[in-house]
């Protein structure tokens, strides 16, 4: 069936791209995860020599300015650049690379948590630190927000809407359930959806050390560790994800590969705080999602958490979890793929969602790394430090931002979808 | 600084904004730099480079004159200070 009982269409994942700290290419991403390879590392792109904090998950921006050749496009912020490079690379895992009739009307709805934060930083450097009197003329345009989904816009030809979510760390969530929900219900066919955050930058750094959320490790690799006992706190990670989401029939008909089914969504506000989360807004979110792919918890058989190794989100998540998923979330296999990658913001849901989509298609769930010693409060099935052989049929992908959003979604594996 | 020099200096600067660009470098002195792509915005971009290279400014009211490389270098030799660095 194209569309279920409701009539509503089904919506499946074609095509996916990511830039993670590993790399470009989804290649790079699978094999460090299944390998349970950390991208955390010593800042390299300043000196945080002395910092009380000096290690995160970072992107080479030289290496990403190096895809493009053009000083033009160079020229963008690097959060869009990331973005472009998952999305061209997306758009081609979908059989889309080139422009034409079955790419062009795509809409592009991506979450970004920070924007464009590195070339604001050096549009205040220069008034500031350089004392220019003046501004560089692009600053405007480079620092916008929406810079992140209006150049993939721009650069890949896309005429859809184009959206900049932001939700903080649910950003790419709440861009990929808003991606499926207008699939869903018929306002767009295609839509080049996930999320892109650069931002590792000296003043931000300080500023996460000023919240007091950052994990402290002599051991940068082994500083993520959600669940664990001796968790204390995130690591800031980057990266961009993109997804291509399609309505499944017009992907059957143009012999699109299908990878994943989107099958659910759900999202709430904690209507709380700023930054403590809370079980009865994020269980009413993994709920909504449940409803939304009319699943009942027993039909879960896996969480990619949130698990940021915050010791207040890990447990606030774990009492979510148990409210939403009632007698089985003990039994349901739960893991942070932020152990390996840090905690990269709004980008996170999405490629949390590609780990996730990865792991139904090869049958495993990839780990959270660094869990020695459970923490006493979050008594859930982590699955440890290495990938599991388990065949997965429908899994739930957790995100939860400062601000109170939360956004769960919930995928199908591949070969469950041709009903 | 004469004519050449700035020339050489502009043309240097429109490298480095734009890349290497058969349709920009092949381009005569007085066709205008937007029938070879530099659109307004691009531009707002080579004007920042000159007026920073040449430590000039050129204000809002002459910058609608100067739509070609040869406008460009005419105006730097005109107005550029003796603290023109390149």
């Amino acid at each position: 069936m194209s569309s279920d009982e409701s009539g509503e269409r089904r919506v499946v994942v074609t095509g996916m791209g990511v830039i993670s700290p590993y790399g470009r290419g989804l290649a790079p991403f699978r094999e460090a995860l299944f390998a349970g390879r950390s991208a955390v590392g010593r800042i390299r792109r300043f000196s945080a020599a002395g910092l009380p904090v000096d290690f995160a998950a970072e992107l080479d921006l030289a290496v990403l300015r190096g895809a493009f050749p053009d000083p033009i496009d160079r020229a963008r912020d690097p959060c869009a650049l990331a973005a472009i490079l998952a999305a061209s690379d997306a758009l081609r895992d979908a059989g889309l690379a080139a422009p034409g009739e079955a790419r062009d009307g795509a809409a592009v709805i991506v979450g970004s948590g920070f924007g464009s934060q590195l070339a604001t930083a050096g549009g205040y450097a220069d008034f500031y630190e350089r004392h220019r009197e003046r501004a560089h003329p692009l600053t405007v345009v480079r620092s916008m927000h929406n810079a992140v989904s209006s150049s993939l816009s721009i650069e890949l030809g896309l005429r859809g809407e184009n959206l900049t979510i932001a939700a903080a760390c649910a950003s790419a969530a709440s861009a990929m359930g808003l991606a499926f929900q207008r699939i869903r219900s018929g306002l767009d066919d295609i839509v080049v959806t996930g999320g892109s955050d650069v931002y590792v930058h000296e003043a931000i750094l300080r500023a996460w050390i000023a919240l007091r959320v950052l994990a402290r490790h002599e051991d940068p690799a082994r500083a993520s560790r959600p669940f664990d006992r001796d968790h204390n706190g995130l690591v800031l990670g980057e990266g961009a994800a993109m997804l291509v989401f399609e309505a499944l029939p017009r992907a059957r008909r143009r012999g699109a590969p299908i990878l994943a089914e989107v099958i659910g969504f759900g999202a709430t506000s904690d209507a709380q705080h700023l930054t403590a989360p809370s079980a009865a807004g994020q269980a009413a979110a993994i709920k909504a999602a449940l409803r939304s792919a009319r699943l009942a918890p027993t039909d879960v058989g896996y969480i990619n958490a949130h698990g940021t190794s915050t010791p207040l989100n890990d447990r606030v998540e774990t009492a979510a979890i148990k409210l939403a998923m009632g007698d089985v979330a003990g039994r349901t296999p739960v893991s942070s793929t932020k152990s390996l990658i840090g905690h990269t913001m709004g980008a996170s849901g999405a490629l949390e969602a590609v780990a996730t989509i990865l792991g139904l298609q090869q049958g495993v769930i990839f780990g959270t790394y660094n869990y020695e010693r459970a923490d006493p409060e979050c008594d859930l099935d982590v699955v440890p430090n290495e990938t599991r052989d388990a065949a997965v049929a429908i899994a739930l992908s957790s995100s939860f931002g400062f601000g109170g959003a939360n956004a769960v979604l919930a995928f199908r594996r591949r070969n469950e979808c041709h009903g | 600084m004469d004519e050449q020099e700035v020339l050489d200096v502009v043309r240097r600067l429109v490298v480095e904004l734009f890349g290497e660009r058969p349709e920009l470098s092949d381009l005569p002195i007085d066709t205008p730099v937007a029938t070879a792509g530099v659109d307004s915005l691009r531009l707002m971009e080579l004007l920042y480079a000159v007026e920073d290279t040449f430590d000039l400014r050129i204000p809002d009211e002459d910058v609608n004159a100067l739509k070609t490389i040869g406008d460009l270098v005419r105006y730097v030799i005109a107005h550029a200070g003796a603290s023109g660095r390149s």
